[in-house]
């Protein structure tokens, strides 16, 4: 049923009124009744449609992206459509119908905007195809499965840190040997002396040769390994701030990865919980970071409890080299003290391990009120969780690993600063 | 690599070929719903249909005060019962030959031209009327019959009348219940005219001044076979409508009576009198509305319903989405802060509250891992410039007994972390 049957059983008012009686009224609703049955039979069936979906490039969360939707008229009829083209709400799609008149064997495209507002694997809806005939009484309506992923990559905010990273850790290369020498450093070049630098980086044989002073340089080591295990489990999906904890855990993977790879250090980053659910390497990647945000594109948390003991077996598969293993998680009374403190020895018999754990901001603030008693009592609570966390940074660094708790927006920054530390104090 | 994923997640239309299963389930729910009104429709229908009327003396009623019983039985006797509760059926119906009309209940609903053309159809066949407790209406059919209003109004009758006349049927049947009413000749000494079952008992005698003159002839069966008076067709009147009821036909010789009498002839019309709705309604605002308004204000009905449709189809199923697993995190500090409230547990908190402070103003005092209790209070009293004893009561001694002693002590607490930083 569209509008024109409704302003034709409006024009039926005319007759109705001019000779008011059930004989006139019912010679009316059977003509419209007739028209409508008529005009039902005239309009093609929507199945005579071909539709084809083909999504947009796929993007980093908060840019824009298309779907387009070819239709084509396979039939040897001329089709009138109205077509809704449906994606899930998170998809962002901004208009979704529109209107066809097709011709036999003509086609037509649809392309539909889509701002996407949640990273992963967003896929399309059904199609929703509405045929009517010349006349316009009568739609007839179907819904097809069109199979289409767009898949939004997170969002990595934290890469504009990245330069002031970089180049933090570009100051190290070419520092003379005295302020950084040590086990993480190796000889660079030689360089002609200038005033200033240190007279014990003096290459005395090299001066002799060049009948100049000349000194060593020296740079961090190149080609480490880190590994980065980011937890999936129910830990991961508290949520905090603006999104959840397993949000903040990508971006400091992301951002690590970037710097890391950068600095020539090779990356892997594993992410599971009670399975391993993706495993990514800047070894032989053109680009880390984009390879990195596409395997973790389709990762959300799950309400399973991580199993740390394979997780342990498949960072030991990973790097058979010393590595800096980082593991990104929740300083979690239970999980730490049964879960992870157990397997570290492993860890630590041939890696250096550093836990990176997001903090709720959240608690901060409730830990401050303390106006009536409720409050009291709540700030007790959240003043316990903190005290608690503090307690397992403490017997971590007992254990020997090293441990760095901050907000979601500012644990990328964190925990690319205790990379650098590491990296320059040769601890890598 | 776009290019991979291109191919990949690029989908075309799937299948229509929708599997019947499917189809049928969803086209099931019309079928079940089309059946279902279906069978409520059929239903109602007959229940309607074979409940019958239970109103008094109703033909087809079979509550106690029904007459169904009755017209039953003289089926089965071989009488061809017609019932109605059209005048005009009954009425072309009592012109038959051969036939008695039995008028059981509510004559006095009648018109005197319905009564009149009952009379003229009755008299050409020289049919039978008989009627049941007719009251003052029984003039209207005959003048030879009347109420009996001579009887004394201190009588008593007898619960049991006993027949007490010629009539054979009567006396075959033997006594009968005794009703309300009794019916007398409309003059004294009528002839061809038998009563029986006379009311009796004591303080039963006829007194002047009623249209009855005493002595008349008088009962509540009243069997006028002469074909006299205003109409020439005989005329019974049965007194007591007790006697014909689905409850009383059974009792003492009622049955007997009543069925011989009603036997007398091959054809029997019951004809049971209902409101015709004639009568002319006062007339509504809704006759000062002109017709071609109300036919458009009632055109308009479907037009809306038609509106309604268009509105309320939904251009294709709601978008699914498909959240990820998201848990509310401090959820459990506020429920172990209810738990803690409820309990009153004003110590723990405190404790944990101070600790919380103590650690944060060593830190910022610079006070190592190895610095006491007793340390760290004798340096915030230095700092602030405080008494070492009232630091030591609010960061150590003090016990909070009342929320108002944990509020209190808690502020100071935390006024002095303030003043230390």
């Amino acid at each position: 049923m569209t509008s024109r049957l409704l302003l034709l059983a409006l024009l039926g008012l005319v007759p109705v009124m001019l000779m008011p009686g059930w004989t006139s009224a019912l010679i009316v609703a059977a003509v419209i009744i007739i028209v409508a049955v008529v005009d039902f039979f005239l309009v093609p069936p929507p199945r005579l449609v071909s539709l084809q979906r083909t999504p947009g490039p796929m993007v980093r969360l908060g840019d824009p992206t298309d779907a387009t939707l070819t239709v084509v008229n396979d039939s040897p009829r001329r089709l009138r459509l109205a077509v809704r083209d449906a994606w899930s709400p998170s998809a962002g799609a901004k208009s979704t119908r529109s209107r066809f008149d097709l011709a036999p064997g003509e086609d037509a495209q649809l392309v539909t905007q889509l701002l996407p507002v949640r990273r992963g694997a967003l896929h399309g809806d059904k199609v929703t195809v509405r045929s009517r005939s010349i006349l316009g009484f009568i739609s007839r309506q179907r819904s097809f499965d069109v199979p289409a992923i767009v898949r939004v990559l997170p969002p990595f905010i934290s890469r504009r840190e990245l330069p002031s990273k970089t180049q933090k850790l570009r100051e190290l290369d070419g520092r003379s040997a005295v302020m950084i020498r040590g086990m993480g450093t190796e000889f660079d070049s030689l360089r002609d002396y200038v005033d200033g630098d240190d007279v014990r980086s003096i290459d005395w044989r090299a001066s002799a040769r060049a009948q100049d002073l000349v000194v060593k340089t020296w740079r961090p080591e190149r080609d480490r390994r880190v590994v980065i295990v980011v937890d999936s489990s129910r830990l991961a999906a508290r949520r905090c701030g603006d999104g959840t904890v397993f949000d903040a855990a990508l971006e400091s993977a992301l951002l690590l990865t970037a710097l890391a790879s950068g600095a020539g250090d090779r990356v892997d980053v594993v992410v599971a919980d009670a399975r391993i659910r993706a495993i990514a390497s800047s070894h032989r990647s053109k680009d880390p970071v984009h390879d990195l945000s596409v395997a973790l594109t389709t990762v959300h948390p799950e309400l399973y409890d991580a199993d740390w003991e394979q997780i342990s077996s498949t960072v030991l598969a990973t790097s058979r080299q010393h590595a800096l293993v980082v593991l990104v998680t929740a300083l979690d009374e239970g999980s730490v003290s049964d879960e992870i403190l157990p397997v570290l020895p492993t860890l630590l018999a041939r890696h250096r391990v550093v836990l990176a754990s997001v903090e709720d901001p959240g608690l901060r603030e409730l830990a401050a009120k303390r106006e009536g008693t409720d409050e009291i009592f709540t700030a007790a609570a959240a003043e316990s969780e903190l005290l608690t966390s503090k307690s397992l940074q403490t017997r971590l660094r007992g254990a020997g690993v090293q441990s760095v708790e901050a907000a979601p927006d500012d644990l990328p920054g964190a925990l690319a600063d205790l990379y650098i530390n590491l990296k320059a104090t040769g601890k890598l | 690599m776009s290019a991979l994923i291109d191919v990949a997640t690029r989908g075309t239309r799937s299948s229509p070929a929708v599997p019947l299963t499917a189809r049928l389930r969803s086209v099931g729910v019309w079928i079940v719903a089309a059946a279902a009104i279906l069978i409520t429709v059929i239903a109602t229908m007959l229940m309607t249909s074979d409940r019958g009327s239970d109103a008094p003396l109703h033909y087809d009623s079979t509550a106690r005060d029904g007459t169904k019983a009755m017209v039953e039985t003289l089926r089965d006797h071989g009488v061809e019962v017609t019932t109605t509760e059209d005048f005009d059926t009954a009425h072309t119906a009592s012109g038959q030959s051969d036939t008695t009309l039995l008028i059981p209940t509510k004559a006095d609903m009648l018109s005197l031209g319905d009564i009149d053309g009952f009379r003229s159809e009755l008299s050409t066949n020289d049919n039978r009327l008989v009627l049941v407790d007719p009251g003052y209406t029984v003039q209207d059919f005959t003048d030879r019959i009347t109420v009996n209003d001579s009887l004394s109004p201190l009588a008593s009758p007898e619960t049991i009348s006993q027949p007490d006349c010629t009539v054979d049927s009567a006396q075959a049947a033997g006594p009968a219940e005794t009703g309300d009413a009794e019916y007398a000749e409309a003059r004294k000494g009528t002839e061809g005219l038998h009563t029986c079952y006379p009311f009796a008992g004591p303080g039963v005698t006829q007194i002047d001044g009623g249209e009855v003159t005493p002595g008349s002839a008088h009962g509540q069966l009243i069997v006028d076979e002469s074909a006299g008076g205003k109409g020439d067709f005989p005329v019974t009147v049965l007194g007591n409508p007790d006697w014909v009821t689905n409850a009383g036909i059974d009792e003492e010789g009622h049955a007997s009576l009543v069925l011989s009498q009603l036997s007398q002839t091959d054809h029997l019309v019951v004809y049971y009198p209902t409101e015709t709705g004639e009568f002319q309604a006062p007339p509504s605002t809704l006759d000062y509305v002109p017709s071609w308004f109300i036919a458009g204000a009632l055109w308009l009905v479907p037009c809306v319903f038609i509106l309604l449709l268009i509105l309320g189809r939904r251009f294709g199923p709601l978008a699914v989405e498909r959240l990820p697993a998201i848990v509310p995190a401090v959820e459990t500090v506020h429920g172990r802060a209810a738990l803690a409230a409820r309990s009153h547990d004003r110590t723990g908190a405190l404790h944990t509250l101070r600790t919380g402070a103590l650690l944060r103003i060593a830190k910022r005092l610079a006070l190592g891992p190895e610095a006491g209790l007793h340390d760290i209070i004798v340096a915030i009293a230095n700092t602030t410039g405080r008494d070492p004893a009232q630091v030591e009561s609010v960061f150590s001694s003090a016990v909070p007994c009342t929320d108002a002693d944990l509020q209190h002590i808690v502020h100071q607490l935390t006024l002095i972390e303030s003043e230390v930083s």
